[in-house]
Parts: C-alpha cells; structure tokens; sequence
C-alpha cells in the first residue's frame, strides 16, 4: 500500500451510538448548553412516531423543544431553510436538532449557516469554506444508513429558484453530535434501505480509492465497506432486525468520516449530475452506477480494489492476482445490486431508473464540471463520462 | 526549599525569512497568469473551456499575506489585473510558500496539491473545477513531457499546435521574468 506524503484528517463529532442511544438527547444538549432547541424534521419521520422517542428524553429534566418542524421536503429547499430560519429566532431557540435522511440533516446546516451569521441569504455562503465563525450547537439524528451527513462538513441544499442545487463544505459545518440509534432506522421501507445503502457503499469504495486518501480514512472506509456489504441485503430483507440496522448505522457513519476526509470520485460526480439533470435519487444513481466507475478505474485502482476484496472476504483463498480481486469486488457490488432488485426493486440501469437516453450528453456534461471528479483516480473526460452512462443504460 | 522562584529568561525565536523561494513563487505566478493571458487567446482547449462562464475574478495567493496574482476572465479572454480585488469569485491560496514551490515548478500535479490539502479554495466548486482545468491546460503547453508524466493522471496527447504554443510561451517568459521581478503583489 502507499500512503500520502501528507494529508490531513478532521473529525470533530462525538458520536453516542447503540441501543436506545437517543435516549441521551437530553443530557447531549444540556453538554452543549441547550435549554430550547428546535427539532427538524419530515412528515414520514414524525408519522412514525419517531420524534417522541426522541422527546421522551427530556422526561424528567428542564429541557423542552420550543417546537418541532416537520415539513422538510425530499429535496432540501433554501425556502424551507429560510422559514426555519425564522421560526429559529421568532422562537429564540439555542440549538437544532435534526432528525431524519440526508435532506432534513442537510437542511438543519442550513438552517445553522443563517442563523449562526445572522443572514437572510443563504447564497451567499454557499461554495468551499465561505463561513468564518463557529455555528451554533446542532445534533444530528440520522434515520437513514447512507448520506453520512451527521459526520460530515457538507451540505447540499436546492434553490428552485435558480433551478440549482447549492453546495456547501466548511470546517464549521460538522455537527457536535451524531446519535446513531438502530430504534430510529427500523421503519424505513426496503428499498430506500436499499438505496440509501448503496450510497454508503459508495462513500466507503471511493474513499479507499480517491486521490485524498490516507491511512485514516482508509481505516473507517475499509470497515465501513465490510458492514456494509455484508448486511446490506439482510437490512432491506429484515428490516426490524435492530442488531442488522445498527450494523448498517455504524457502516453509514464510518463512510460518512471517510469521505468527508479522503472525498469522492466519478460515481459521485456523476450521481450528482444524474441527480440534476434527470431527478433520479442519489443512492440508486450510486448504486447504478458504482460497478461501472469501479470498471472504468481498474488500471489504476486495481491493487486497492483487491485489498477490499480481501479484507471483506478472507475466506476466499482463490484470489492470487490483484486484477483477479478487483474484478471479484466488482462482481460482489453488481450481484449486491441485482439481489437488491429482487428483494426490493432497486433499478439495475439508468433505463430501469427512469432516465431517458437522449439526456445523457447534458448528464455527461454536467458530470465534468463536479467537483467530485478532480479527485477520480482516472481521469475523466466528457467522453469518458459519455461512455461510462451509455454503458449504465441498460 | 526557597521561596522564590528563579527568574526565567525566555528565549527568543524569530521565523526564517525565505527571500529566494517566496521570490520565486512571486515572479513564477507572474509569469504564469501573463501566459495565462496569452494563451486563452490562442489554445482551443482553453478558449472552449472559458467560453461557457461568465465574467469572474480569481485570486492565486500564497496564503493571506504572500506573493499573490489575480486575473479576470472577461468576454472572450482572461486578462491579468494589477490593483487588488475586493471578494473574488474564486481565491486559491497556497497554505504557504513551501506548498506552492513544488506546485508551481511542475513538480506536483494541482490535484495532488488538492488532495493533500496544500490549498485552500473559496468559492464556488464548480467554477474552481472550470479554472483548474485551464490551469492544467496551460501546464500542459508551458511544461516539457518529462515534466508532464507527473503531473497528469492521463498525459495530455502530442499536438503540433502545443508545441507551437510552447515555443512562443518560451520567449515571452524572458521578459515576463524580468517584469516578474518587478512586479508589487499586494
């Protein structure tokens, strides 16, 4: 293996996690000197009751949400943020908690940006390292096993307006706190399971093999893709089993740390323009996509690829030669993705997805211009991205 | 045992002061974006890729305070800018002037620099992606082979037209060297 000349790594989140681990609510903000916090949230979170187990920690104490917010929609809108935003400081609440999937934890940062700068307009701060002061104190409750967005210092927010989707990375953007609680993911349905599966799986392979990595995120991505990939299809098959959803809770999390050091490559690039162009969700243009990309990069990721392979499937003595791992990997991800579709119907192809072909040039395009690509450990080009979404089609 | 406590002398440290490398780094930055200016008239990769964007700013730094160029693109072309610019679009600073060195020789490929962190950005990503990918484009035109094999995951293909390019980037950094010298960053 060769390691950086140099890098760094950052990670500043406490993370409380295991069996009725929200349970510590209370006494995690009462850490971070909050008496009114304000909750985020989404209908299908709070129609599952999910909000009162977490409310049920303040049994017992002087501590009492000023109110909860649940109409974050799927894709997080600056309007939302800007309505929070209001509610925040009408209410004069001193903390956000959030709860939910990668939308509504992306929207509590949004949130943060606007009431921490004491700003109206979230444009302004949206780019790499735009916010200079410490936000204010936020917990992030996933109810997911994907985005990672409860570890990481990003945060991507819609401006239907501008018809964009607005990016955001700064150091101040980390959450203090990320509960991971199994009890908060048992009623989400097989396949957003599935699919917000797939994106974890995403973060954990490219961050093992993105020009950014390093010998510490190469620990969590490397765990997280052997959680992951064994418990991913039991996840979507069983999905009130708690030990299963934690497991996949941990993988999620360990991703999320990964990528937010070591960052992501071409899946991710053109996942985000997929996702732009032709509104299909993230995790299954990951899913779709992933095998494909994997292929793309074998000449120079195959060593990497081989590793991972070898360190999630010991007892597999067959494998001598580095290709010969890589090409098992990638073969592991596509049956994955296969019994996924079986199980639940996670589309196998962007035609299965919804994509319509003559798309995939403004796709390809747009894919180029992500950040996400600079770091690919193949370069990319128009052309090549041409190639790799026609390959993806069917 | 005595009450009193011996007076300390504390010593005093002064950083050295790195004259002849943040010197280079200022006239290789000059002469970088007044190439720059120059080629984004003349290089097809260059001219398609800066067709699409708009009007923008963009600072090159070597930290806060270091030798620093800045550039516009405006209409067709990019043009370099004398006077200091109020919030660019996109600023790039080099952590410090040891991370800039290897970079700006040719030494280490701008997206190594990213990935080891040796550079911060400020702006929107997409259009840092767009300026790199000039950037990588006049690298391609202003370094020999033996150079490129480092700096680029996929070595950019023989072209004549470069070669062209190169031979007339070459005699114009005589005399931008020299004004490089010269030349206040602010």
């Amino acid at each position: 293996m060769r390691y950086p000349e140099y890098y760094e790594f950052f990670s500043p989140i406490k993370i409380v996690a295991g069996k009725k681990a929200v349970g510590n609510l209370a006494f995690e903000l009462r850490a971070l000197n909050s008496e009114k916090p304000l909750i985020i949230t989404d209908k299908g979170v709070s129609n599952a009751g999910l909000i009162q187990k977490a409310v049920n920690s303040f049994d017992n104490t002087n501590l009492r949400p000023a109110g909860v917010y649940d109409d974050v929609p799927q894709d997080s809108s600056v309007r939302v943020v800007n309505k929070i935003a209001s509610i925040y400081r009408e209410k004069k609440c001193d903390a956000l908690i959030a709860i939910g999937g990668g939308s509504v934890l992306d929207t509590a940062k949004g949130v943060n940006i606007l009431v921490s700068e004491d700003s109206n307009d979230l444009m302004k701060f949206t780019g790499v390292n735009r916010l200079e002061h410490p936000l204010r104190p936020y917990i992030a409750i996933p109810t997911t096993a994907g985005t990672g967005s409860e570890v990481t210092s990003a945060a991507v927010i819609a401006n239907p307006e501008k018809n964009i989707k607005m990016g955001f990375t700064s150091p101040f953007l980390y959450p203090n706190t990320a509960i991971l609680d199994p009890e908060m993911t048992l009623t989400l349905p097989p396949k957003l399971t599935s699919a917000t599966g797939m994106d974890a799986l995403t973060h954990a392979v490219e961050a093992y093999t993105c020009l950014q990595k390093n010998p510490v995120s190469d620990s969590y991505a490397m765990i997280s893709a052997k959680l992951i990939l064994e418990n991913i299809e039991k996840a979507t098959e069983k999905g009130n089993d708690r030990y299963i959803r934690f497991l996949m809770l941990n993988g999620a999390t360990l991703a999320g740390i990964a990528f937010s050091n070591a960052l992501v490559g071409a899946v991710h690039a053109i996942a985000h323009a997929l996702g732009g162009v032709c509104h299909i969700p993230h995790g299954i243009a990951n899913s779709i996509m992933l095998p494909v990309v994997m292929g793309y990069n074998i000449n120079k990721s195959a060593k990497l690829y081989s590793e991972m392979y070898r360190f999630i499937y010991p007892n597999d003595k067959t494998v001598t030669k580095d290709e010969e791992g890589a090409k098992h990997l990638i073969e592991k991800i596509r049956n994955v993705s296969f019994n996924l579709h079986k199980l639940c119907g996670l589309p196998r192809s962007l035609k299965e997805a919804g994509v319509s072909k003559d798309k995939l040039e403004e796709v390809a395009q747009a894919s180029i211009n992500d950040g996400s690509i600079v770091l690919n450990p193949e370069k990319v080009t128009y052309e090549d991205s041409l190639s790799m979404l026609n390959k993806a089609f069917e | 045992m005595p009450d009193t406590v011996k007076e300390l002398t504390l010593k005093n440290y002064a950083p050295k002061k790195k004259w002849f490398k943040r010197g280079l780094v200022k006239i290789i930055l000059y002469i970088l974006v007044k190439e720059l200016k120059g080629l984004s008239k003349w290089d097809t990769t260059i001219k398609k890729e800066i067709e699409n964007w708009d009007d923008k700013t963009i600072l090159l730094s070597v930290h806060e305070n270091g030798p620093s160029v800045r550039v516009e693109k405006k209409g067709d072309g990019i043009n370099f800018i004398k006077s200091p610019v109020q919030n660019p679009d996109i600023s790039i600073y080099f952590k410090n002037v040891n991370v800039a060195f290897p970079t700006l020789l040719g030494r280490k490929s701008i997206a190594k620099a990213f990935s080891e962190n040796a550079v911060e950005l400020r702006g929107l990503i997409n259009d840092a992606i767009v300026f790199i990918r000039v950037m990588e484009a006049v690298e391609a035109i202003l370094f020999p082979g033996f150079l490129q094999n480092k700096i680029f995951i996929r070595k950019p293909k023989f072209s004549w037209g470069r070669i062209g390019l190169r031979a007339i980037a070459y005699i114009k950094a005589i005399p931008f060297f020299v004004m490089g010298i010269f030349y206040k960053s602010k």
